[in-house]
């Protein structure tokens, strides 16, 4: 925890190089390295399909657009194996390998304007003050992205899902209990692909229901430490789990299980996080935007408990 | 497999008042369309089950918005059923948001996405039809001139210099973005 005078320190740096032609690069990156340490920390969608750095040479040209796009081939089903007697030769079949699309688009914070005169008076960590409601703003929407692709996959308890044809979400009563959440983690390898789950992303009011467990429950010190020192992240049945806060987008008593990345997707990033800061004579402004895309190539990987 | 499209095929062209921070443009997600809505339509902002949803054309008070998006674009939407309903791909970006500038804005705006059968001279009045279902498909949120009557009918544009072939060979119509209330929807 820096102090009040190493705080105000950092600010006069922070106007020192916004004043200096040419150094406005340097106070970006200044921003820039905390920002995307937060958002690394923060974002669910982040940690369960970490973002992976993709470059103009690794984009698809398209015929029609002159957007970012990149293919990304699927693993091709095929025909089973067969016995046969001698003297018979197998069928054929004809490679045809599936693929799907990533698409791109931006995410911006609001953009904000200040009389730095004004900003002069404060004596907090101003490149905090400055980044942290857009790194909010900028989580909310990524991870409000993801559970929306989710919620159109499995859109419908006891429906099954399209890709699979199986039950993909389900509804499951007795509240959350051992017997429950064992349950809830045999749906996904009920698929034909047969994943387990990796992770678990609960919000955190449902984890609390798991404080409950008694020691037989739970398993003997584990029950102890939990109902002394709270949930801290964990692994917990074979799986992590994630707690958010985004009781908005991750309803209390939902369970949503994920494979691992590489079975779902892809979550692509062409632009990092990137604060943008101008001052032009006494007015500063400054938002964050980053160019992000991402897909479920693959949903056998994705499952959805609301424990009842 | 469907035709492609050509980027400049439907698209409007801003000649004056855009690309800035302050320029006056605007995002939302498409209400229900029964078609494919290209770049350059006309739409307006409503509201619907609590959200903002763009419905193309203008109702009596709507300010018009021209769209730079499609539909379709790369940067709005990533389909993922076939015809049939296999499935491909779940999108999770991008979100499915078109962007257009506002017809309050300061703009000269050449667009495709016109009545081309129509002459147009400088001064006339433009406004662009409400539809959304699929019979609407040539028509929704297209600009023209035809019975616009000031103060009645809910006028989204003035022609500036009008009809013509642009660079790439496209028929477009230039105009200046204007917001006259009408009594009808347009």
């Amino acid at each position: 925890m820096p102090t009040q005078q190493e705080i105000q320190l950092l600010n006069e740096t922070l106007f020192e190089q916004l004043d200096t032609p040419g150094m406005q690069k340097q106070a970006i990156d200044a921003v820039n390295d905390f920002t995307r340490t937060k958002m690394r920390e923060d974002g669910f969608y982040r940690r369960i399909m970490p973002p992976l750095t993709i470059t103009n040479d690794e984009l698809d040209r398209q015929v029609d657009t002159d957007k970012p796009v990149k293919i990304v081939d699927k693993e091709p089903d095929s025909p089973a194996a067969v016995s046969l007697p001698f003297s018979t030769l197998p069928i054929n079949f004809y490679i045809r390998g599936p693929r799907y699309r990533v698409m791109f688009d931006r995410i911006v914070s609001p953009r904000a304007v200040k009389d730095v005169d004004e900003l002069r008076t404060y004596v907090m960590d101003i490149r905090q003050v400055l980044s942290d409601n857009m790194i909010k703003d900028m989580l909310a929407e990524e991870d409000g992205k993801f559970m929306a692709a989710i919620n159109a996959v499995l859109p419908t308890a006891g429906a099954p899902a399209v890709g699979s044809g199986e039950v993909q979400y389900e509804e499951i009563y007795g509240g959350i209990t051992r017997e429950t959440l064992v349950d809830a983690l045999k749906i996904m390898p009920r698929t034909p692909s047969h994943f387990e789950v990796e992770t678990c992303l609960v919000n955190n009011l449902t984890i609390k229901e798991l404080l409950k467990f008694g020691r037989d429950e739970m398993g003997g010190d584990f029950s102890q430490d939990i109902i002394k020192n709270g949930w801290a992240e964990t692994n917990f049945l074979n799986c992590r789990w994630i707690v958010t806060i985004k009781t908005g987008l991750v309803p209390t008593d939902s369970l949503f299980m994920f494979a691992s990345p590489k079975f779902i997707g892809k979550n692509y990033e062409l632009e990092p996080t990137t604060m943008y800061i101008r001052r032009e004579a006494y007015m500063l402004e400054y938002f964050a935007y980053e160019t992000t895309g991402g897909s479920f190539g693959h949903t056998n990987g994705l499952a959805r408990v609301d424990f009842k | 497999m469907a035709a492609p499209d050509l980027p400049f095929e439907h698209a409007v062209d801003i000649k004056k008042g855009w690309f800035d921070m302050a320029s006056l443009d605007y995002s939302a997600k498409l209400g229900t369309v029964g078609y494919t809505l290209p770049r350059g339509r006309v739409v307006h902002l409503e509201h619907v089950a609590g959200k903002e949803v763009f419905l193309p054309g203008v109702r009596a008070t709507d300010v018009a918005i021209f769209l730079l998006n499609g539909a379709n674009d790369a940067d709005v939407a990533n389909d993922g059923t076939t015809a049939s309903g296999k499935f491909v791909q779940q999108a999770i970006s991008p979100s499915g948001k078109l962007s257009g500038v506002v017809a309050t804005g300061g703009y000269e705006i050449d667009s495709t996405e016109f009545d081309s059968t129509r002459t147009y001279v400088a001064g006339d009045l433009l406004t662009a039809h409400l539809g959304a279902s699929s019979s609407d498909a040539a028509t929704g949120g297209v600009l023209t001139n035809a019975s616009v009557t000031q103060f009645v009918t809910p006028v989204v544009g003035v022609v500036s210099s009008g009809k013509h072939t642009n660079h790439n060979g496209v028929s477009t119509l230039s105009f200046w973005s204007v917001w006259l209330p009408g009594a009808v929807p347009g």
